[in-house]
């Protein structure tokens, strides 16, 4: 049963270390690409919206500046 | 007062509040008009005006649903939700969870359409309370009202952003609507929008949304542009508090390139207990603390690197104004080591990275750097010049912006009564 448990660590481990830089690419180096990353959009009305997602968390935050 | 809600949100009957809103616009202005008299004003009629006020927004508040804008997004899980004015901008934020996303531009495209501005007389008396609060009855709002003011004699910077009390005073919720209707445009807003989100339906549903909203004819955005300044000003403010000293000098607003080199000059002088200032001016016992900011009043416009601090007795505001100049002569002497200007490199990056990490920072900076700076890349482009400053760069720039010519200073100190 231990070396059941090693196994499922070291797929975890596998999976982790899979994942890992492409969230951390995301903060590590959070401006040099996001001239890719964000969408910018002008509504007919004329308002001016700023896109980036981000999916590390469901949240969602808005600043509107005027 | 943009928690106030809209002719659907915050209100039972909008039909039936909009005419006492009138009325109590009608009365605010007769009053007005009575306490222009000054002395001659007749006492009976300003009481009688004010009475009728009082019983029209009795008349008022029972229509009114308190809070509600906020309650709304709260029952959904909003936190964070906040408004603010600098000298450049009004912002709005909020954070969502990502499965109510879609609650922002439902509020906020009624907001920006069908704005009430209810209950504007007891919000003007709450903010006309904050500037006594914080500028009329503290040490640190008084000086730092009587510095801009000294240093700007053109440019609408050298107002408060809260404005004078007298002009508070005298604001109607007809004139406060008028300015909301021309400014407050959605052709004149820029929203950054950060998260769990899907950009195509975003936009697809933000066209929804907004279609009840349509662009207005901005009036020019033109500020008298400030005259070269051409010798030094002081200010005194005499209050009851420890002294403290504001000095400062005009120089250019981003997104130029001197700028940047002028954020590093304020980090090396005042950034922690390795700064210059720490070193030779708090360690050596002339001031008890000493800051540096750059980039007052605002950024939209040509600004101010700013000094300041507190003496430590028996030094005075002038002694801690003479430590100061000689740090800036310094700069202008000698070559700030490379090792230096690598340091206060990697803090600015590092700490400017950590801002953008959080979903509230990365809006708030693209929001930001779009409205004011005119594109959101500027932020990109900033950690590049920040590579690019050289201690040459630093030198020819303090030459160019610490003169004698382009000073103003502020000092707080007690009423001497007895000179």
């Amino acid at each position: 049963m231990p070396i059941m448990r090693y196994k499922h660590c070291g797929l975890l481990l596998s999976l982790f270390c899979i994942f890992l830089p492409k969230l951390w690419g995301q903060d590590i180096d959070p401006i040099k690409k996001l001239p890719q990353r964000v969408v910018k959009h002008t509504l007919k009305n004329g308002l001016r919206v700023l896109i980036l997602e981000r999916k590390l968390a469901p949240l969602v935050s808005y600043e509107m500046n005027i | 007062m943009m928690f106030k809600g809209s002719k659907v949100v915050g209100t039972k009957d909008y039909a039936g509040e909009k005419p006492l809103m009138e009325e109590i616009d009608k009365l605010m202005f007769a009053l007005q008009a009575e306490q222009d008299k000054g002395a001659q004003a007749n006492k009976d009629a300003l009481q009688s005006l004010q009475k009728k006020i009082a019983l029209v927004e009795s008349k008022q508040q029972e229509l009114i649903v308190p809070s509600e804008f906020d309650e709304i997004y709260q029952k959904e899980g909003a936190e964070g939700l906040n408004a603010f004015t600098s000298q450049d901008f009004t912002g709005f934020v909020v954070n969502l969870p990502a499965n109510k996303w879609e609650l922002w531009p439902i509020l906020e495209s009624d907001r920006m359409a069908n704005p009430v501005l209810r209950e504007f007389y007891k919000e003007r008396d709450v903010v006309m309370e904050e500037r006594r609060m914080r500028y009329e009855n503290s040490a640190e709002g008084k000086l730092w009202e009587s510095f801009v003011a000294a240093a700007y004699t053109a440019h609408p910077y050298g107002v408060p952003t809260i404005g004078w009390a007298g002009d508070i005073q005298r604001l109607l919720r007809p004139d406060a609507e008028d300015f909301f209707r021309k400014h407050y445009s959605p052709n004149n807003a820029v929203v950054a929008i950060v998260g769990d989100v899907r950009a195509e339906e975003v936009v697809q549903k933000l066209e929804k949304y907004f279609a009840n909203t349509s662009s207005q004819t901005v009036p020019e955005s033109w500020a008298t542009p400030e005259p070269e300044q051409s010798g030094p000003r002081r200010a005194t403010v005499y209050f009851d508090a420890q002294p403290s000293l504001m000095m400062g000098f005009h120089k250019p607003n981003p997104p130029h390139p001197d700028n940047t080199i002028i954020d590093l000059i304020a980090q090396l002088l005042e950034r922690g207990r390795t700064s210059r200032f720490y070193r030779n001016v708090v360690e050596k016992k002339i001031a008890v603390s000493t800051w540096a900011s750059n980039g007052n009043p605002g950024e939209r416009y040509p600004n101010m690197i700013i000094f300041g601090g507190s003496p430590k007795q028996p030094y005075t505001n002038q002694d801690l104004e003479n430590a100061i100049w000689k740090e800036l002569r310094r700069l202008q002497t000698e070559l700030v080591p490379e090792h230096e200007i690598q340091k206060i490199r990697n803090q600015i990056s590092a700490e400017y990275i950590r801002a953008l990490a959080s979903n509230n920072g990365m809006a708030s900076q693209l929001a930001y750097n779009e409205a004011i700076l005119g594109d959101w890349q500027y932020m990109v482009r900033y950690l590049e010049e920040l590579n690019l400053v050289t201690p040459e760069k630093i030198q020819r720039v303090a030459k160019e912006v610490f003169q004698m010519k382009n000073f103003t200073s502020a000092s707080l100190q007690r009423e001497d009564k007895n000179p």
